[in-house]
């Protein structure tokens, strides 16, 4: 592993962001966390962004990892919440059950752009991970993946 | 330093610092009847009486635990809440209380609890000697140092490897240390030596070495979050869950002792407690399929706990009692003073070449609150094993530790947001990614460190033009004294949401309930709260603030609102003074002029009212739209002043001003009067037909429509191949609005009449020529060609040019040179001659500098600098404006290294 201060850091709200303006650009509107599938999905994504650290030539000083007896992950749960103040995500439901991705498109396109994780590479993640089964409702939100 | 590395020193510095403490100890307790074997009992300020078994007492009383003592809980707090001084010995006592209380209430609400009690004996010892146990991890000022040191970037991926490994979400230093000080040797045969006196519960035959061993490692598991017991596999929760002693125990002596109301009410809680002996199959149905893979397949049946139904808004409780202790004393905004203050001392300290992040860790564990306090450079220093002499960072050390214990403490020089109240650029893109990526980059610690930096070259670069800005500060003291204190919102309180609530017969978790703005209660609190602070000795705190607008302005392409100032607590006077000041050291010199300091000239009483006129004038004209920067303000009135500002000096900006009130906007008026004007020159148009001079491209054609209003002089408005289909056309009238040298003119009718000397090539405007026709047609007729204003000489050339084409012509202009503005042909007459001379000078080199930033050669700088023509007229019409009008007016560019920005934007001819 090279020195930390040769690479850069990656935060759990970058990375998070990084996944959620992929997803816009893949005209994903919604995500649900009324259960943990999502935290599991992200925690996979993570999994993939630890594995290719070394080659992205950067460093995470989080984890996305699922809580071990709930499922669910606080660091992903947190961050999202914290997403709101940049426009990023909105939760318009009390229940915190609904987060729409709200970031502009071209807001998407810039954030990606100039992320330390390269934008091939979370297009690479999204597809593998987060892939579209079939056409989005109404809404734009897309059948669920288990 | 090797990462791999880390975790394996602090590994060997915990245990090393265990055989330290606990060597002298083990001694004594090996000693016949040193080890009491009655029970003792501690009155606790909060709880009352605490009773604690001998095995408790025995690990109480060792010095692992007694340094507690001297670590406050909440470290820093005192400052503020004085009050507030409970050290983490007795919240580790309350801890235990609390664990007990838990285990009373899952028992009683067990259905099995005539039988058997799930939370037997021993588990019930295991459990109170992991709360005895759960903070011994902590250092010098509890989570502040934590913190600090996980500043440092090698600890933060340590740590996150740490928790990666263990399969755990994340993991704090004070954690980790009490995970390995328990696991070490010393404390093993403290444990056995105890074993061996007593008879506890905890001893589960065998030897007690082994015993030792076993039990440590369920507290090792406990205080990272796994779990220690099959049967009941969230037992470990009690000490840390969604509901457990710690926090009941903190939530409730933090608020006491700081004088903040709390909403926890636990005996309610407790009441609420039920336990349910759940078919290990049925796990999953109960949302907990997640333990099964970490659970043996011995137990069929599995004891969980959680609250009843009707204890479900205790979530509720828990949650606004957890949002009061954050942001009324942990996030206390002189809280966090303090704390950046300590932060700024460790990364200082660790900065030194023969320190690693192993060295700090050991100081922060050798020192306790007091004695770190009392202390000296001298002994950080020495503390750290630092032979080199550092006198800067010496400096800085002693200063900040005087300054810590004379309550002189740093203070906010810039609060930063998200978003601003009434920030004039708010909805400009590069401003909201601009605060965006700021934001981001000040959660990110390599980032932060980076700009904390940045800043403090920049608050040097102050002090070396304006000494005294900087109070008297040594400027290798300022080297280190920015900090950015910036933590993260308000969480969600993810993990209160994991308690299980019984519903129906069957376990759900508490995110599953449909409770209502269960996040709002953060989100109350959150309003308006900035997503990091800096904080700097109150006396640069104003030059802070300058370094810091200048930084986010160069790199973050922020321009800092008025409302700043206000949030981060800033005297506005004392900043514009300091930044007055700092422009006539050159420090400004290549900075954009949105942040410099507003002109003199323009805090005068009359600028207001001048400008709220001006721009009722100017926000007449409609200009391109779709354009991108140089940035500008949005709202006409600020963006006059921006544009007169960049001028910087009072007597041109005067003369700027009154250039502006010069400024004529042909409009609906000067239309119909230069019709009625020619009508009335020339009788026998009445009745012509109107035509625009030119293509769609043109506004001309906008002038033709305002024509229609005419109706009773002029009847018909159409295109000139209209007109002669028409036939009924007997005199034409060409409109347009302005003619300068007449070369637009002259390019149309050449094309018309394909006449290669009329022709302007180096207009480059595609123009189709006529039939023959459409030229029979203008000749057989009069045709006017008016203008709404026109040079004299340009309608000369034009008055040529229809004579050798064979035109009956009249060329007619309503406002001439005489009737139009030029800057410096008698519009600012009543202007100081000195003044006027500079500003002129200034429009000169702010033209040619446009022009050369907008690729023009040296000799389209000089014939155009003022305006093509170089008159500097001061004219526009509702749709545009002319070329000949003043370049600094309408042009934007670079001027001295940096964007100037038009005031009126001019549509470029297509």
């Amino acid at each position: 592993m090279p020195p930390a201060t040769d690479v850069n850091l990656v935060t759990s709200e970058e990375f998070v962001t990084d996944l959620l303006c992929r997803l816009k650009l893949n005209s994903v509107d919604k995500l649900w966390l009324v259960d943990t599938n999502e935290d599991k999905r992200f925690a996979l994504a993570f999994k993939k962004l630890v594995e290719n650290q070394e080659r992205l030539h950067i460093a995470v000083d989080f984890s996305l990892a699922t809580n071990p007896y709930h499922g669910d992950s606080s660091t992903l749960r947190e961050t999202l919440y914290s997403l709101r103040e940049r426009g990023i995500v909105a939760i318009n439901n009390p229940t915190f059950r609904t987060v729409e991705i709200t970031v502009e498109k071209d807001d998407a396109q810039y954030l990606l752009k100039h992320s330390s994780i390269p934008p091939d590479f979370m297009a690479e993640i999204v597809a593998e991970i987060f892939p579209a089964t079939g056409e989005p409702d109404g809404q734009g939100r897309y059948p669920r993946q288990n | 330093m090797d990462k791999e590395d880390i975790l394996a020193r602090i590994k060997s510095f915990a245990e090393d610092f265990a055989q330290r403490k606990l060597n002298p100890y083990i001694k004594k307790i090996s000693r016949p009847n040193v080890i009491r074997r009655s029970a003792k009992e501690i009155n606790d300020a909060i709880w009352g009486t605490i009773k604690f078994s001998p095995l408790e007492v025995v690990v109480i009383d060792s010095p692992l635990v007694q340094r507690l003592r001297f670590i406050r809980q909440l470290g820093v707090v005192h400052w503020v809440y004085p009050g507030a001084s409970h050290s983490r010995f007795e919240h580790s006592l309350g801890v235990v209380h609390q664990a007990h209380q838990l285990i009373n209430a899952i028992n009683q609400a067990s259905d099995t609890a005539a039988a058997a009690p799930p939370v037997d004996a021993e588990k019930a010892a295991l459990v109170r000697l992991c709360a005895v146990v759960h903070d011994i991890g902590h250092g010098v000022f509890s989570h502040v140092s934590e913190h600090a040191l996980a500043r440092q970037l090698d600890l933060k991926l340590a740590l996150q490897r740490f928790a990666q490994a263990h399969g755990v979400e994340k993991i704090q230093l004070s954690e980790l240390v009490a995970h390995y000080l328990i696991g070490s040797p010393a404390f093993h045969e403290m444990l056995a030596i105890a074993f061996d006196s007593l008879q506890d519960p905890i001893v589960q035959g065998g030897n007690s070495q082994e015993n030792a061993a076993r039990v440590a490692g369920l507290a090792q598991r406990a205080i990272i979050g796994h779990h220690i017991d099959e049967q009941i596999p969230l037992l470990h929760e009690i000490i840390t869950g969604p509901f457990d002693a710690d926090k009941l125990d903190y939530y409730a002596r933090d608020a006491k002792r700081a004088g903040v109301p709390s909403t926890l009410d636990i005996s309610r809680l407790l009441q609420k407690i039920v336990t349910r002996t759940v078919l290990s199959r049925d796990l999953s149905r109960d949302g907990l399929g997640g333990l099964l893979e970490r659970l043996d397949n011995k137990h069929h049946t599995r004891h969980i706990f959680g609250l009843k139904w009707s204890g479900a808004a205790i979530l509720h409780e828990l949650h606004l009692a957890r949002v009061l202790l954050f942001a009324k004393i942990y996030r206390h905004k002189k809280v966090s003073a303090i704390e950046s203050m300590i932060e700024a001392l460790f990364d200082a300290l660790g900065s030194h070449p023969d320190v690693d992040v192993i060295d700090l860790i050991a100081l922060s564990y050798g020192l306790c609150d007091d004695e770190f306090l009392l202390s000296g450079a001298a002994t950080l220093l020495r503390a750290l094993g630092v032979t080199e002499d550092s006198p800067g960072l010496r400096a800085f050390a002693d200063d900040t530790l005087g300054r810590l214990r004379d309550r002189d403490l740093y203070v906010s020089s810039l609060s930063v947001a998200p978003r601003y109240p009434a920030d004039p650029w708010a909805h400009d893109t590069s401003q909201q990614r601009g605060l965006g990526q700021l934001a981001s980059d000040c959660k990110n610690e390599q980032k932060l460190a980076t700009l904390r930096k940045a800043i403090a070259a920049e608050l040097r670069s102050i002090q070396t033009a304006l000494p005294e800005s900087a109070g008297g500060l040594d400027p290798e003291i300022l080297k280190y004294a920015v900090a950015i204190s910036a933590k993260p919102a308000l969480q969600g309180g993810t993990e209160i949401d994991r308690a299980l609530i019984l519903q129906g017969g069957r376990f759900v978790q508490g995110r599953e309930l449909d409770f209502l703005n269960r996040t709002a209660w953060a989100d109350a609190y959150d309003v308006g709260k900035p997503q990091a602070i800096l904080f700097t000795p109150r006396e640069c705190a104003a030059a802070a603030y300058v370094a810091a607008e200048r930084h986010v302005r160069t790199q973050y392409d922020i321009v800092l609102p008025r409302t700043a100032q206000e949030i981060s607590k800033q005297d506005p006077d004392e900043i514009d003074q300091l930044k007055l000041t700092l422009e006539s050291r050159g420090w400004y010199s290549g900075v954009p002029f949105d942040i410099r300091p507003v002109p003199e000239r323009l805090r005068r009483q009359d600028v207001e009212r001048r400008v709220e006129d001006l721009a009722a004038k100017l926000t007449t004209i409609d200009e391109p739209i779709g354009s991108l920067p140089p940035r500008r303000p949005p709202v006409m009135q600020a963006r006059i002043k921006s544009w007169l500002a960049q001028f910087r000096e009072d007597a041109v900006i005067s003369c700027a001003l009154a250039a502006l009130e010069q400024l004529k906007v042909l409009g609906r008026q000067d239309n119909q009067a230069a019709l009625v004007a020619f009508a009335e020159a020339h009788p026998e148009f009445k009745g012509a037909t109107i035509c625009p001079l030119g293509d769609i491209k043109d506004s001309a054609i906008v002038q033709a429509y305002l024509s229609l209003d005419l109706e009773r002089v002029f009847p018909r408005t159409m295109s000139l191949e209209d007109a002669m289909a028409s036939g009924s056309a007997k005199s034409i009238v060409l409109l347009d609005d302005f003619t300068a040298t007449g070369s637009q003119t002259l390019d149309i009718l050449g094309n018309w009449f394909d006449d290669d000397r009329l022709k302007q090539e180096r207009l480059q405007e595609a123009r189709l020529p006529f039939g023959e026709p459409e030229r029979t047609f203008l000749r057989s007729r009069p045709v006017g060609l008016v203008f709404v204003a026109g040079w004299e000489a340009g309608l000369e050339r034009i008055r040529c040019a229809t004579r050798e084409l064979g035109l009956d012509a009249r060329v007619f202009a309503h406002l001439t040179d005489e009737a139009i503005p030029f800057a410096f042909e008698g519009a600012l007459g009543g202007q100081d001659p000195e003044a006027l001379s500079a500003f002129k000078k200034k429009c000169r080199q702010v033209g040619k500098a446009l022009l050369a930033s907008n690729e023009k050669d040296a000799r389209k700088q000089g014939e155009r600098a003022l305006g093509y023509g170089n008159r500097g007229m001061l004219l526009a019409s509702r749709f545009n404006v002319p070329t000949q009008t003043l370049t600094c007016i309408w042009m934007d560019g670079k001027y001295e290294g940096v964007d100037w920005h038009a005031l009126v934007r001019r549509r470029p001819k297509a």
